[in-house]
């Protein structure tokens, strides 16, 4: 990945505000500071002269201005209380300084120059308070806040709550990342969530994965703006979210990936926690964590909580509706076609009119964009490590259409 | 009393008690012995009410000492001042004992202990001068000999006649500056009670009870020191482990322990013989290993833990596969660093959960950490290194410091002559030297010094061109400095150190973006880069003198613990790797012109002291071949390894090994075709 590619996949996303992820890395930092200027308070913009090449592979009609967002993903991996605990945390950063110091720190403690995500051996309590020593305007966010390895209440070695992990500093804490495998209402079965407003992430690891979740803000383009929405849960500056179907993340349900055995949480409870195939303990999932932890009933809904959407990526759209792969050729074309005649991604998931599409000839995909807004979609929730399966049409659906067209 | 008897096994309870007479306290490996000698201190202080000035407790280590200290006092009642306790190491004691009596009999006049540096630096001077033809070997080499020799001759002589030439030479220099060394500390004090009996009974008075731990590790001049403050009835306590003796290289007898019940026919004997530390199948294969030694006492050692989880085999291709298998070996006892990693668990149920701090990677060899340390960061596994520099003391970060250090304050000699010295070409000591002494005439800082010109005289041509490139590169560094931020700075000032290096250092890339360390100085300097670097440095500087002084946040992390076998003495980790598994690396054969001796059954003692870290889990690791000092070698499995017993161990064979032989069958049956033909 580097900033060009971003800067031309948040376009074609349709995403306003993009994060940099990795700012801890030295060499990644350095790019950063070469190719960002500063835009609005603690954003930034790409200088002119490294977009001029990528300008062109963007469709006029999605093209809009990005701005960037200092961002970084920390695991910690340390021992509290007699067990060993693994929490990955996001840091945000209005500027280079508030980063930069937070990067001298960490270097104190370990190793921030190997590639992929910096693994500190230490808690994650003095993380935060290296990152708001560094500057009060650092933003900590624990990340994918139900995966069971690597999270603030994962089953494997996380915490039974957020404050167990912070201890005095958690009032610093005021968003939570629900992850790909968790949605807003699961998260509204605990009530020691209330006073958290939850967020999105894409969790990206190249370009094209961008936006598989993400905020909607109607506030001030910057920095402060944003964090002060989320701060004070302003229901006119923050909108929401856009998730992922949680069913789809690769923990879910409990089970073992290698025996093809899944489980909902109360199939589990049943068999004592044991995998049927093999004797031995499932892996748990975040239904059956968020079970575990829930004083209240499925469905019920704060006063408080904000808005969400669940959203597919188009291509895997494209590709169920052409019965092809997501990476194909054909879901790639049609893919930018779509893109160049309607506009970003997000717009043709989210806002086209349905009757445009079936005016240029896209009658099933209008179908299925349909369905999808409305929520009506078929679900093989994942498990122990494998991604699950959103499907939008019955198998005999498609069937039926494929003849109907000829 | 019951309370502070009540936590202690039948044996140990014995030790605490017995408290007239000398005793030995054969303490395997594991059995509590600091346990027990803590109770015991207790034991005679709250108890027995004996003042506590009148105990004398010996530790191997400052840091036992403290530890030792702490544990005392927290077992007795408050209001118990333990302040007049002397708990320390024995160079401790002798300090003290010639600061005050050898001072005040004119024994010794009004020393100062040498500082590791200079006395590396005298060293330096002096193996030149005596062992021109032989240079590369260490400083630490020559350290070791002379500190051997006056050991080994403690008892024998009054004055440094015996010694060797050379290490007269350095007597004579440690002399000329009123300067001891950590050994003289302990010979002069053995010679100082010989000439004075006075003194002699005094301590011997003042200290009603000796204890010292780890006996199997004194020298000769440690043994007649004890020897001398004890007497002939002492209520003397040793505690040691006879199979634990890893310091003969260092000049330590474990004859001394060996001959305790020699020296003392009335001695009390006692085996601390119940293993609390590792599982039974450790101290199983531990046991099968030691008992091959001759020069031991028989004793048991049993372990109270269950069976566990058997020790691990591993059969590498080299030393990168090596580090590869512990890396991911680690990853697994974690659980997973990453997403990744994750993986099904082999099976070692039970193993309690582990975080970095759990687990130490043991070698032989220092040299052998280098690759180790790589790897395991690489895969993104925080690592401690006991021996590794401060990122402070990385040549190429501590010239950019210098030069920062001069741009402050310009009146900083040393950092300039260091500058001189170490990054001008051309530039060498006795230019440095020269400059320094007109300096001092001219009562000018050296770099005022260098400026000006008519103070070239004596200099060459060559050398007065490079001197005005340094003043240009000074002067150019601080017009920048106004201009650019620090971290942009210290990029220029490396470049411009590259330029003028004496010699780029040979396969030394001097891009920045591979200088590791360069990168860390760059990350460490962004907080005070926000604004002009003039206005950066004094800052940053003053953060790196409270960095030196152990100001960080290291303190509170958790690391994997990577350390040689003889560092690893007295410590203990759920879960230990010992690598390097090859004869002639471990056991160690070294070659016969580093002059150093080896013996088959300290090695022995060696590995056995390695496997008894490890509570839960060992890994044995050996590989075909290795790429150390310089060359790659083929070195056989150890023969330790042979020592195993089948049924505590399982075996592992590194997958690239299995693919080569599979493909080497492969291959056969065709060769027999061509011939068949
Ligand atoms: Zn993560
Ligand atoms: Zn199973």
């Amino acid at each position: 990945m580097n900033l060009e590619n971003i800067y031309k996949w948040a376009q074609l996303k349709g995403i306003t505000v993009v994060a940099t992820g990795d700012f801890t890395h030295p060499a990644w930092f350095a790019e950063l500071k070469e190719k960002l200027e500063p835009a609005e308070p603690g954003l930034f913009q790409i200088k002119k002269r490294y977009v001029h090449e990528v300008e062109k592979e963007i469709p006029e009609s999605c093209r809009a201005p990005v701005r960037f967002l200092l961002s970084v993903e920390i695991s910690t991996i340390y021992k509290k209380g007699d067990r060993t605990r693994k929490i990955h945390t996001i840091f945000l950063s209005p500027d280079f300084v508030s980063a930069g110091t937070l990067n001298a720190s960490l270097q104190e403690c370990g190793n921030i120059k190997s590639d992929g995500r910096p693994i500190l051996g230490m808690d994650s309590k003095l993380l935060l308070q290296m990152a708001l020593d560094a500057s009060s305007d650092n933003t900590c966010i624990p990340a994918h806040i139900w995966t069971p390895h690597f999270s603030v209440l994962g089953a494997a070695s996380g915490f039974d709550s957020v404050e167990e992990c912070f201890e005095d500093l958690t009032p610093h804490i005021f968003a939570l990342e629900t992850g790909l495998s968790s949605d807003p209402p699961m998260n509204w079965q605990i009530s020691q969530l209330d006073r958290f407003v939850l967020v999105s992430n894409s969790d990206a690891h190249s370009p094209g994965k961008l936006g598989r979740e993400a905020n909607i803000f109607d506030c001030d383009l910057s920095y402060f703006a944003m964090m002060r929405a989320l701060k004070e849960k302003d229901h006119r500056q923050f909108l929401g979210t856009l998730e992922f179907f949680p069913e789809e993340g690769k923990y879910h349900y409990d089970g073992h990936r290698n025996c093809n055995s899944r489980m909902a949480p109360e199939e589990t409870l049943s068999h004592n926690g044991d995998c049927p195939v093999c004797g031995r303990k499932v892996t748990v999932g975040v239904m059956h964590r968020v079970t575990n932890l829930s004083d209240r009933n499925a469905g019920f809904r704060p006063q408080q909580a904000f808005p969400f959407h669940n959203l597919i990526p188009l291509s895997e759209v494209l590709a169920e509706v052409n019965s092809v792969g997501a990476n194909s050729k054909k879901v790639s074309q049609q893919y930018f076609k779509l893109l160049e005649k309607f506009g970003s991604e997000f717009y043709v998931l989210r806002d086209c009119p349905l009757s445009d599409f079936k005016q240029e000839g896209f009658g099933l995909l209008a179908e299925a964009l349909q369905r999808i807004r409305e929520g009506r979609v078929n679900i093989s929730p994942g498990y122990d490590g494998a991604y699950g399966i959103i499907k939008v049409f019955e198998p005999w659906e498609k069937q039926e259409n494929q003849l109907s067209l000829f | 009393m019951t309370s502070l008897l009540s936590s202690l096994n039948q044996s140990q309870r014995t030790a605490v008690q017995t408290i007239e007479g000398p005793l030995l306290i054969i303490a395997g490996a594991g059995t509590g012995k600091t346990r027990t000698l803590v109770h015991r201190l207790a034991y005679l202080v709250a108890e027995k009410e004996i003042p506590p000035e009148k105990l004398l407790a010996i530790t191997f280590t400052t840091r036992a000492a403290e530890e030792m200290r702490e544990r005392v006092g927290g077992l007795c009642q408050e209001g118990i001042d333990l302040s007049s306790l002397w708990v320390g190491t024995i160079h401790a004691l002798c300090y003290q004992i010639l600061k005050n009596e050898g001072c005040a009999v004119r024994f010794v006049p009004d020393f100062e202990i040498i500082s590791p540096t200079d006395q590396a630096g005298i060293i330096r001077i002096l193996a030149k001068q005596f062992f021109p033809q032989q240079l590369p070997i260490s400083i630490k080499h020559y350290a070791l000999k002379i500190s051997r020799e006056k050991n080994e001759l403690a008892g024998l002589h009054t004055s440094p006649a015996g010694f060797s030439p050379f290490c007269q030479a350095y007597q004579e220099i440690l002399e000329r500056e009123t300067l001891l060394d950590f050994d003289d500390l302990i010979v002069k004090t053995v010679l100082l009670l010989k000439k004075f009996p006075d003194i002699t009974k005094q301590l011997r008075s003042r200290f009603s009870h000796i204890s010292v731990d780890e006996y199997q590790d004194i020298n000769t001049a440690q043994y007649l020191l004890i020897r001398e403050l004890a007497g002939p009835a002492p209520n003397l306590c040793a505690v040691g482990d006879a199979d634990q003796a890893i310091y003969a290289f260092r000049g330590a007898q474990v004859k001394n322990f060996l001959n305790f019940q020699h020296d003392f026919p009335q001695a009390a004997i006692i085996r601390l013989e119940e293993n609390y530390r590792s599982t039974s199948t450790i101290i199983t294969a531990a046991r099968q290993v030691i008992e091959k030694n001759s020069a031991r006492i028989d004793k048991k050692l049993i372990a109270v833990k269950p069976r566990g989880p058997r020790i691990e085999l591993c059969e590498m291709l080299d030393e990168r596969e090596e580090a590869r298998f512990v890396a991911q070996e680690i990853g697994r006892l974690i659980g997973g660093t990453s997403f990744e990693t994750l993986g099904p668990a082999r099976d070692d149920a039970g193993l309690p959960a582990m975080g970095f701090g759990d687990i130490a990677v043991l070698y032989r060899l220092h040299a052998q950490s280098r690759y180790l340390k790589k790897a395991l960061e690489l895969a993104g596994i925080p690592v401690e290194i006991g021996t590794s520099l401060s990122l402070y003391e990385e040549p190429e970060v501590e010239a950019v410091i210098n030069v920062l250090e001069a741009m402050h304050n310009p009146e900083n000699d040393f950092a300039v002559s260091e500058i001189l010295q170490n990054s001008v070409k051309g530039i060498g000591p006795k230019t440095v030297t020269l400059l320094r002494n007109r300096a001092q005439e001219l009562n000018t800082p050296l770099l005022e010094t260098i400026r000006l010109k008519n103070n070239f005289t004596k200099i060459a041509a060559d050398k007065c061109a490079a001197l005005g490139a340094f003043l240009d590169m000074h002067n150019e560094c601080i017009e920048r400095s106004s201009q650019i931020p620090l971290d942009q700075l210290i990029k220029e000032i490396y470049e411009k150190l590259c330029k003028q290096a004496v010699q780029s250092q040979e396969g030394k890339n001097n891009s920045i973006a591979d200088n590791e360390n360069l990168l860390d100085l760059i990350t460490a300097s962004l907080p005070f880069s926000p604004v002009p670097a003039s206005e950066g440095i004094p800052l940053f500087l003053n953060k790196i003198s409270r960095l030196r002084e152990g100001e960080t946040y290291s303190r509170h992390r958790e690391a994997v613990t990577l350390l040689t076998v003889h560092g690893a003495k007295g410590l203990e980790f759920p879960a230990v790797f010992i690598t390097g598994l090859e004869d002639g690396l471990f056991p160690y054969n070294a070659n016969s012109d580093s002059g150093e001796e080896a013996d088959p059954e300290e090695e022995r003692r060696l590995f056995y002291v390695g496997m008894t870290r490890a509570q839960e889990k060992l890994y044995l690791t050996w590989a075909h071949s290795r790429f150390l000092f310089g060359e790659r070698k083929s070195l056989p499995r150890s023969t330790f390894i042979a020592d195993i017993p089948e049924e505590t161990a399982c075996c592992y064979i590194d997958p690239v090994i299995k693919k080569r032989t599979q493909e080497k069958q492969a291959k056969k049956p065709k060769q027999m075709n061509l011939f068949s033909d």
